[in-house]
């Protein structure tokens, strides 16, 4: 008896959590009209969400489209159609790989940083602060920086695909010595703009809503205590990873399934 | 003060490595250039089978594409399938003809090349056909054609050159060869064999 009780408890709390979680969401996009007038604000938001993560999103975008071009040489040779290889890393960078690998760095670089900034706000008292000065702490602090990892995060992914493309084809053109032409006008002619390009950026729009959403609401309802933050700051990489990759299912399914 | 103006030129340079790169995905990755959609005339053919010709497939002459197909539906009266393309004028250009629809002649009786938009050369006394006729003779060909054993499928057209007539944007082409189906080749390779066998 007792123990059912416990467990629905529990289930009370996660719902209360996702309810939180929806108001939460609403109050920062309320907050997002006044941001408007103070511009600056979004723009050092900018600076340290986007271009802060601009380093781990080059390096591994090269890697990533150099071992898709080795791995993908490996397998193709066998059927003698080492030219699709520029279609092969397009492909796979463009509609998957790029907005999900993206996202999850994104998570690991800039959300937990945002939980971390928050939630240390809010057990130094920062926010209550605020509270008492008739600042809306939500407004003032979370929107901004929500609108920066909304606009950060397609612009992170398109960065990370074109690396990418460019890491596979130093690869396969000087090193594996697949025909440049071909590499590049095999991919032209199979890659679409809108099925495959604007899918992509599609699919990391929505991962960065959902990313920095839930690194926000993370930091914002953390115990405030450094014990609190720290478990907050896991649980947004943890959460946020995990729901990247069930959306990317999601989307997947909506946009190539049959 | 100094400190702002650093974070505003690296928020910009990022943004604008962001757009760059989304470009660079457009145009060059990907085909959108090749997307250059209202221009171009229309021709229509009629197959029996398609195969798997899908909206967007390539339409090719001698193997360069010249425009894309647009449409493909079923005809509900004779159960055959016609396929819309868009030929870019540019790469198979529109011309001039006579009133009968024919090549015009200059004075020495060889035919003449005149693109649409000009009018006939000066001293030459022909009756040019208002509108604008595509090069391809009236008994021009369709086929449905595969890459390689495997590959996609496109339209091949052939000019013809019989006729002396020419098709005007919009008309059908009514030679047509429909694509042909790898099991069926398979299948009556195997049963001419057993033809002979007996």
């Amino acid at each position: 008896m007792e123990r059912i009780q416990q467990l629905l408890l529990q289930l009370f709390s996660v719902f209360r959590r996702l309810g939180r979680g929806q108001l939460f969401l609403l109050h920062l996009l309320g907050g997002m009209a006044s941001l408007i007038t103070r511009p600056g604000l979004v723009v050092r938001q900018l600076y340290s969400v986007g271009v802060h993560s601009l380093v781990i999103i080059v390096v591994s975008g090269i890697f990533v489209g150099m071992v898709l071009g080795l791995q993908g040489y490996n397998t193709l040779v066998d059927f003698g159609a080492e030219e699709s290889l520029g279609v092969l890393v397009a492909l796979s960078l463009v509609r998957e790989l790029g907005p999900v690998v993206a996202a999850l760095l994104y998570a690991g670089r800039a959300g937990s940083a945002l939980t971390a900034e928050i939630g240390l706000m809010k057990a130094t008292e920062q926010l209550s602060g605020m509270e008492m000065m008739a600042v809306d702490p939500v407004r003032r602090i979370v929107s901004p920086r929500f609108l920066a990892g909304f606009i950060s995060m397609p612009l992170l992914a398109a960065i990370f695909t074109v690396l990418g493309v460019f890491g596979g084809y130093f690869v396969a053109v000087p090193l594996l010595g697949v025909d440049d032409g071909a590499f590049w006008s095999q991919m032209q002619a199979r890659v679409d703009f809108y099925d495959d390009i604007l899918n992509g950026i599609i699919k990391s729009v929505v991962f960065g809503f959902v990313v920095t959403w839930i690194a926000l609401f993370e930091g914002y309802d953390a115990t405030p205590t450094s014990e609190g933050v720290s478990r907050a700051t896991t649980r947004t990489v943890v959460h946020a990873s995990l729901a990247v990759l069930g959306f990317d299912f999601i989307l997947t399914a909506l946009m190539f399934g049959a | 003060m100094g400190q702002n103006r650093t974070v505003e030129i690296l928020v910009g340079l990022f943004m604008g490595l962001g757009i760059v790169a989304l470009l660079v995905l457009a145009f060059y990755v990907g085909n959108l250039s090749s997307y250059n959609n209202d221009t171009g005339y229309h021709l229509e053919a009629r197959f029996d089978e398609i195969g798997g010709l899908k909206v967007r497939a390539p339409v090719t002459m001698a193997g360069v594409q010249i425009g894309r197909v647009t449409a493909v539906y079923l005809d509900n009266l004779e159960y055959r399938a016609i396929v819309e393309m868009k030929i870019d004028p540019e790469k198979l250009s529109l011309q001039r003809v006579t009133e009968t629809g024919e090549q015009p002649l200059n004075q020495d009786g060889d035919p003449m090349l005149i693109p649409c938009g000009e009018g006939a050369p000066a001293g030459s006394e022909i009756a040019l056909f208002p509108e604008c006729a595509t090069v391809l003779y009236e008994d021009a060909a369709a086929s449905i054609l595969t890459a390689g054993m495997l590959g996609e499928q496109y339209i091949g057209l052939e000019p013809g050159g019989g006729a002396m007539v020419f098709l005007l944007p919009g008309d059908e082409i009514r030679m047509t060869q429909s694509s042909i189906a790898l099991e069926q080749v398979i299948g009556q390779f195997l049963f001419n064999q057993v033809d002979k066998e007996n």
